[in-house]
């Protein structure tokens, strides 16, 4: 038991801790006070209770499905981006034919995208992944295609006289050289994927957080919205706590404190 | 123009160095004759880069006898990383010719050169013992051989211990000895070293120019026909490229300097100095004699006005 280290730790969390709570007291007061009416910021406890109520027959149910759509589109999207690269790796004329091609269509608003995909493959799980995928998969290639190719040129010299085939070149410099950059991609890709998920369950769906929000807006269960974003908020977060570890156990080497990197 | 390396062309006041008996070293008639063809010829050597019209270099001529030693000197920008390529077989000539061991063909030069870069090059991705074995893994070596020997070249280089470190662990100067020990083991016939010791301190550097010079005689004379080398009668032969004159001088029998004789002219080999790579004596006593200083005033002199041949210099 260190205190240094407590200390340390502490003296890196107080000022965001101090943050919340103060924000905290004024939605407590602002409530307790009826400065605003109930239907627009609801009180803490109201939303806890919400929250702790709804949870077990739709709050819960709705996480898990959202869930498994956000989980299944960054996994697809992350997989076709890895093998993207790969494919460009081996052969540098798709990737340089892909390129502009993935730039161009980041600019396509998933809002436009999302209701085609509705009418296209249904209300069931199917377009929601497809949008998840879709929002992943660009940040995470467009870093992977970039660190593949910003190896510096005297190292692959080097590695050339070293007997490295282009294959070898690949797989033992490029690919591990781009690995941190990948994961800058995928650390801005997690955060918006539970939205993502969501703005798709708006578009058309039976279930899901997004559905629930679309009932509950229009009643003023503004409480129960709370709930919601409070859960949204929390996914996003241990996802993004999920990439942090994943990408230490995976580019040890790379020391630069994850926390760091601005989604 | 025309500067051909061979340990013949020695001037004479330098004959009766204790160098020249000292025992890692070849004798010139050995080198010259028993291995038909030179490590590096390069005859008329000229290039551009691509897309450009404007020669980097032209008109070199430069040859380095199998096992010897030749160091480069040359301003900042002149080319002398572009030379290291073009001998490597990673660029090709516009005009003339490049050979290694008697092969002009690129993969071939590829085949018998490693390069050892300047600044970091070490993989910081692996551990020190997986960037030593990467040459062996690139042939296909399985992985428990590959480490196996990188471990015992670890060992000849003092850094056994570090061999499970990731390179960030190591100091600069510890790196460009795995550095130097990734590239030996990859058993070329030819090491180029492109500025080797530029990312390190004076007194580091200093002191990797010390070892450098007691491992790479051991290399050639313990190993000249076995383990390092690739054919068993080539040894290793070391081109160095420097700045730094003191380097130069004490990693080389042969220091020759690139300039561009005028300054927008094409940069070839405008000069030739005798080196104290063999003679023996500890580098501060070697960097204290006054012939040593002599000759590095001399290069000094003509780095400083290249279009001026130096008095005491060779003149090509």
């Amino acid at each position: 038991m260190s205190t240094r280290v407590l200390r340390t730790a502490a003296r890196a969390t107080a000022p965001a801790a101090v943050t919340v709570v103060l924000i905290l007291a004024a939605w407590i007061m602002v409530t307790a006070l009826e400065l605003v009416p109930e239907y627009v910021i609801p009180a803490p406890a109201a939303v806890l209770e919400s929250l702790l109520v709804s949870w077990p027959d739709r709050l819960g149910p709705a996480t898990a499905l959202t869930g498994i759509e956000t989980l299944l589109g960054i996994g697809i999207g992350v997989l076709v981006a890895v093998a993207v690269v790969v494919v460009s790796g081996y052969f540098p004329v798709v990737g340089r034919a892909l390129t502009p091609l993935l730039v161009a269509s980041q600019a396509i608003p998933v809002i436009v995208i999302g209701p085609l995909l509705t009418i296209a493959l249904g209300y069931g799980i199917a377009p929601k992944v497809v949008v998840v995928a879709l929002l992943c998969f660009f940040p995470v290639a467009l870093n992977l295609l970039a660190g593949v190719r910003d190896v510096d040129a005297r190292l692959i010299d080097t590695l050339r006289t070293l007997h490295a085939s282009r294959r070898a070149l690949f797989w033992r410099v490029r690919l591990p050289f781009a690995a941190p950059r990948g994961f800058a991609g995928l650390r801005v890709s997690v955060t918006f994927a539970p939205v993502a998920a969501v703005f798709a369950e708006y578009t058309g769906s039976t279930d899901g957080i997004g559905y629930l929000m679309l009932q509950s807006i229009p009643r003023l269960q503004t409480d129960f919205v709370f709930a919601q974003v409070i859960v949204l908020t929390l996914m996003s977060s241990l996802l993004l706590a999920a990439v942090t570890v994943l990408e230490r156990l995976v580019c040890p080497w790379n020391t630069a404190p994850a926390g760091k990197a601005h989604p | 123009m025309s500067v051909v390396l061979a340990h013949t062309v020695v001037s004479p006041d330098r004959s009766e160095r204790p160098a020249v008996d000292s025992p890692e070293v070849d004798s010139p008639a050995v080198s010259s004759s028993a291995f038909g063809s030179p490590a590096v010829d390069l005859r008329a050597l000229g290039y551009a880069y691509p897309g450009t019209r404007h020669r980097v270099v032209a008109d070199l001529d430069l040859t380095v006898p199998a096992g010897g030693h030749l160091a480069v000197v040359g301003r900042s920008g002149c080319g002398k990383s572009t030379l290291l390529s073009l001998i490597a077989g990673l660029e090709e000539p516009a005009t003339g010719t490049a050979a290694v061991l008697g092969d002009r063909r690129p993969e071939q030069r590829l085949a018998s050169c490693a390069l050892m870069p300047q600044g970091d090059s070490l993989l910081p991705w692996l551990s020190v013992l997986d960037n030593v074995a990467i040459s062996l893994r690139n042939q296909g070596a399985s992985r428990r051989d590959a480490r196996a020997a990188a471990h015992a070249m670890l060992d000849r280089v003092g850094l056994a211990a570090w061999a499970r470190a990731r390179p960030a662990a190591l100091s600069g100067g510890m790196r460009q000895r795995a550095a130097l020990a990734r590239a030996l083991l990859a058993r070329k016939p030819v090491l180029l070293a492109d500025e080797p010791l530029a990312a390190l301190d004076a007194i580091t550097r200093a002191e990797v120019q010390q070892w450098l010079r007691t491992s790479i005689a051991a290399t050639t004379a313990t190993t000249g026909p076995s383990a390092i080398a690739t054919t068993p009668t080539t040894p290793t032969t070391l081109v160095t490229v420097t700045h730094d004159v003191d380097e130069a001088l004490l990693l080389a029998e042969r220091v020759v300097l690139l300039a561009r004789p005028e300054p927008a002219a094409p940069a070839r080999i405008t000069a030739t100095w005798s080196g104290w790579f063999g003679d023996d004596r500890p580098r501060e006593d070697l960097v204290g004699d006054p012939d040593f200083a002599a000759t590095r005033q001399s290069i000094l002199r003509a780095l400083a006005h290249p279009g001026i041949m130096p008095p005491s210099g060779e003149v090509a």
